[in-house]
Parts: structure tokens; C-alpha cells; sequence
């Protein structure tokens, strides 16, 4: 006799529902029962949803950020126009940055960061497309928001180097102790950055 | 202070299951040859330092046919704990499973000479720097370096390293090259300076240790791969690297100089006096670290007595740190005298016996 198992349909939907990420088995399980069983669970609105989003979003045209038009609502936004660019890594960096309320720029996101060791070169980042930008946009300042490990380093020399000849000032963002944290947990790298970078009052 | 009291091994190379207690002080190991004598200080190592000195193939050390090892010690008043079964493992302190290595690592340190360690002194340089690295990332001081920086010095090195090696051998545009340059120059300056103070830390212990075991004189130096800063070396080796495709400055290229009795080690040097030089480069870190860290490393001493004439053998077991607990192989203990608070284990027809 063969093994009781669940139908058909339902072990399709468990086996998608694992191919989400942070999803194993069990809880691909429960997620399925719950959006069956539960009274709670509304499938046909988040199937909806995730098929409309699917539709429309697309990757804004000039920053490389989350959009349902051409360009995003940052880049459409004209009181943004003429200030600083903010270059960073991913789209999902643009967020973090934003919700600090403190910069009132423009975005580019790179779709990535210089990494020959996994075969990434400039090439494949959006770096042709920030320097057309640059030249149509002429920015008072590009601020280079890139990790501080050694792809990001590296990321960020190569960058100021190829943006020299346009003549747009460029700033990398600040280094060194975190909010909060005492200089005797501080490792050395941090501390020699910290004190190559320090500034007057 | 924390000693190493039980150690339990399971499907651990040749053993299927062993207790072992070692004593405080000096503990030898003895029998005939394949026993497992040196795996029972490996197994040590590995419960201290998670990993093993004779292979970095957990799977290696699986006993044969089977499937994982455990092994089990209690070091001071903590129980550690490691199961593997290639290629995950799950550590415990306690009982209590640790997700991050950090925590088990800082629990214990050690020193370990095998036989191999003699190629310190005429092997590859890159021997030499392990053998700084092996104490730079043991530090738990404050001062000089510590573990952690080191150890993140020591990995953004090596990728800033590889990266910038494969884009001058694929000879890519001199911009991506030099985007390198500071993230390289910056973990490498840190790097030079940590091991420049490690050496001149070490040397006088290596002295001290090397005149205790023959009454020769040993001296060491720093010899760096790239002057400070390293910044101005690369552009100094710029038509070099370009013509080799190949970075040529940096630590990298460290060596550390052995001088016996005024002449290079290196070159000369018979089978007893590498052993001495390279059992006084171990005990010198073994000092630094106790030094620097407050309490003694372990020290795994694997077969120390080798082509060792019975002088310098005297000689070095009366110099073992005097704080320190260590585990020492050795195939035969005729003839020599040992300190009084040695505990001795002797492989017999029925496995390992205290004689």
C-alpha cells in the first residue's frame, strides 16, 4: 500500500512555498495549512498581490531604486534636482539612507560592487550610467556610500578615480567609531580610520 | 587556572573510544609507533582550537568507516564539546550549543611542535610567518595587537591580495588594479607593524629558550616583505609587478631571520639544532601568550625528543615553562630523568595504561 501523503495540490503549494528563502520544510508546511485552513488567511488577495507587484514595479530608470513608473518617485521628485548623489551599493541601501531624513539628494545604485574574485568588474555594475548622469545632471557633490570592507574600499577608489575627470567634487562617507561605542572595543583598523579621518571642531 | 583534566575521544581516527586524563603538569605519551599517540594530541588541539595541525579536512580525522567524531573535554571548569559529522559540526560550552566559533575560541590556547616544525628553520618562509600568525591570533592582550584585529587584518589582506593578483595576471586596466591599492596597503601596514612587535617581543624569549636547552645563541628578526608605508613600496615595485603580473611587496613576503651563534640558521644547521631552534620559537610564543594573555597556553608537544642528545634533553624538559601544562609524545622515555610531577602513559596490550 502506498504511504499516506497530502494531495496533489497541496504538495505543489508546500513545494513552493520552500523556495522561499529562510523556508524549510516544516514551516512550509504550517504556512500552507494556515493559508488553507485559517479564517485569517486571505490566498486570493496575496496572490493578487504578489502578481500586481510583479506587474508594475520595475527598476527606476536613472537611480536603479524600486519604481511603478520610468523613474521612481525620488528621481521625479524636482526639489531633489541639482543637489548631492548618493551612490550606493544595492537598491535596498537607498532605504536605510533615506529614513535618516538627513539627505536630500538623489540616489544611484550601483547593482553591485567591484569583486574580480567573483567575477564582477565595473562592467557589470551601473557605473557607464552614473557618468552619463553626472554630465546631464551636474550634481554639487557625489557622495560615495559604499561598505567599508574590501570590496567596498576598493569599489570606492576606483569610483573617485573614474569621476575625477568630470570635475563633480567627490566625498566618501565617514569612518570609524560607531554611535555609542567606547574606543577601547574599538578594533585597529577602525581606530587608525578613526584617527586618519578625524576632522576640527 | 585552566588545565586541561579529561578528554574523551569518539570515532576519532584510529580510536573508536578513549578516555584520557592528562595531569597538571607534564604528561608524556608513550609506546610504540601507530598507536595514536599523536592523534590524541590532535584531538586536543582540535577541541581547543578547532582545527587540526596535520590536515584542514575535518573528514580526515573521521575514523575509518565511520561517519563523524566527538570529542568531549573539560578545560578548567568548562566542558567543551565538539560533534562532527563532515561537513557540519555542532560546538557546546557546557552543554549549551554555540552558533559562532567566537565564543568556544577564546576558552583555550596552545602551542603545538610536531616534527614538521623543524622545516621552520630551513623550510619555506611562509612556515616562519604561520608561526607568527599562530601567535598573533591567539592574543587576547591589549597593547600590541589582539586576535581579532589580526585576524581581520590577516583575511582583508589575503582577498585584497587575491583580487588585485588576478586582475595584474588577467592584465586588466591599471584603475581597477590600483582600486586595491589603499584597502591593501592599509590591512598590510597593520599587519607589518603587528608582526614587527611580535618579533621584537619574541626574540628575547627565543634567546632565553635556545641558551636553556644547548647554551647557543639564538637570534631572530623581523625581515618585512614591504618597507612602511606600504603605500610607496607598490609604487616603488609598479614596473616590477606590471612585467611579473604578480603584487610584489608586502607581507607576503615576510621572513623571519634565524641566527645561531652569529651564522644563518638556515643553511647550516644539524637535525638537533633545528630541533632546538624551532622548540625555542614555540616556547617563545608559548611565553609571549602567557605573557601577554595572563594564563599558559597548552602545549602539544609531538615526539620534542627526536635526534635530541640526553643533555638537551635534560635540559629541556628542566625549562618547560613552569606554569604551563603540557602533553608530550615521545616513543621511548629510556633513560631520561623527568621532573618529578610528570604523570606517564604508556600504550599496552590493552590500550593506553598509566605506567
Amino acid at each position: 500500500m502506498a504511504s499516506l501523503d497530502y494531495p496533489e495540490s497541496f504538495r505543489e503549494l508546500v513545494k513552493q512555498l520552500r523556495r522561499l528563502p529562510g523556508i524549510g520544510p516544516r514551516s512550509a508546511e504550517r504556512i500552507a495549512l494556515w493559508m488553507l485552513r485559517s479564517p485569517d488567511a486571505k490566498p486570493d488577495q496575496l496572490a493578487g498581490a504578489i502578481g500586481r507587484a510583479r506587474e508594475t514595479l520595475h527598476t527606476c530608470r536613472l537611480c536603479g531604486f524600486f519604481a511603478e513608473q520610468e523613474e521612481c518617485s525620488l528621481c521625479r521628485d524636482t526639489a531633489r534636482e541639482g543637489g548631492e548623489l548618493c551612490v550606493v551599493e544595492t537598491a535596498t541601501d537607498i532605504l536605510p539612507l533615506e529614513r535618516t531624513g538627513v539627505f536630500r539628494g538623489r540616489y544611484h545604485a550601483l547593482g553591485g560592487k567591484l569583486s574580480p574574485l567573483d567575477g564582477v568588474g565595473p562592467e557589470h555594475l551601473r557605473i557607464g550610467e552614473l557618468l552619463e548622469r553626472l554630465g546631464q545632471e551636474r550634481p554639487k557633490e557625489v557622495i560615495l556610500a559604499l561598505g567599508a570592507d574590501v570590496e567596498g574600499e576598493a569599489t570606492a577608489h576606483y569610483l573617485a578615480e573614474m569621476i575625477a575627470p568630470t570635475g563633480v567634487p567627490v566625498t566618501r562617507i565617514a569612518q570609524g567609531l560607531p554611535a555609542g561605542g567606547g574606543v577601547e572595543q574599538a578594533d585597529q583598523v577602525t581606530l587608525h580610520r578613526a584617527l586618519a579621518h578625524r576632522r576640527a571642531y | 587556572m585552566s588545565r586541561l583534566s579529561r578528554l574523551s575521544l569518539r570515532g576519532f581516527r584510529c580510536f573508536e573510544s578513549l578516555e584520557y586524563e592528562p595531569g597538571p603538569r607534564l604528561s608524556f605519551l608513550t609506546g610504540p609507533n601507530a598507536r595514536g599517540k599523536t592523534s590524541i594530541l590532535e584531538a586536543a588541539c582540535m577541541l581547543l582550537r578547532l582545527r587540526s595541525p596535520r590536515t584542514s579536512e575535518n573528514r580526515e580525522m573521521v575514523r575509518f568507516g565511520g561517519e563523524a567524531f566527538a570529542l568531549e573535554g573539560m578545560f578548567g571548569e568548562t566542558r567543551l564539546s565538539i560533534t562532527c559529522t563532515p561537513p557540519t559540526r555542532v560546538l557546546k560550552l557546557d552543554g549549551v550549543v554555540q552558533a559562532k566559533p567566537s565564543e568556544y575560541l577564546v576558552q583555550g590556547r596552545i602551542v603545538w611542535f610536531g616534527s614538521e616544525d623543524l622545516l621552520l628553520v630551513n623550510g619555506p618562509a611562509e612556515r616562519r610567518r604561520k608561526l607568527l600568525d599562530s601567535a598573533g591570533l591567539q592574543l587576547a592582550g591589549v597593547g600590541m595587537t589582539d586576535a581579532i584585529s589580526y585576524a581581520r587584518n590577516l583575511k582583508n589582506y589575503e582577498r585584497a591580495l587575491r583580487s588585485r593578483n588576478l586582475l595584474l595576471r588577467e592584465g586588466k586596466p591599471r584603475a581597477q588594479i590600483e582600486a586595491y591599492d589603499i584597502p591593501l596597503s592599509e590591512s598590510g601596514d597593520c599587519l607589518l607593524e603587528s608582526r614587527d612587535a611580535l618579533v621584537r617581543a619574541l626574540a628575547p624569549l627565543a634567546s632565553e629558550a635556545c641558551r636553556a636547552i644547548s647554551g647557543e645563541s639564538l637570534e631572530i628578526s623581523y625581515l618585512p616583505g614591504a618597507s612602511r608605508p606600504m603605500k610607496e613600496a607598490l609604487e616603488v615595485s609598479r614596473s616590477e609587478e606590471i612585467r611579473l603580473r604578480q603584487t610584489r611587496v608586502g607581507p607576503q613576503r615576510d621572513d623571519l631571520g634565524l641566527q645561531l651563534d652569529g651564522i644563518p640558521a638556515g643553511s647550516f644547521a644539524s637535525e638537533g639544532q633545528r630541533r632546538t631552534i624551532a622548540l625555542a620559537l614555540k616556547l617563545a610564543v608559548a611565553g609571549l601568550l602567557t605573557r601577554i594573555n595572563g594564563v599558559a597556553p597548552l602545549l602539544l608537544l609531538d615526539d620534542i625528543f627526536g635526534e635530541l642528545d640526553p643533555g638537551r634533553r635534560d635540559a629541556l624538559l628542566a625549562g618547560m615553562p613552569s606554569d604551563a601544562q603540557a602533553i608530550l609524545t615521545t616513543a621511548d622515555l629510556g633513560g631520561i630523568v623527568l621532573p618529578s610531577d610528570s604523570q606517564v602513559h604508556r600504550f599496552g596490550e590493552s590500550g593506553l595504561e598509566a605506567a
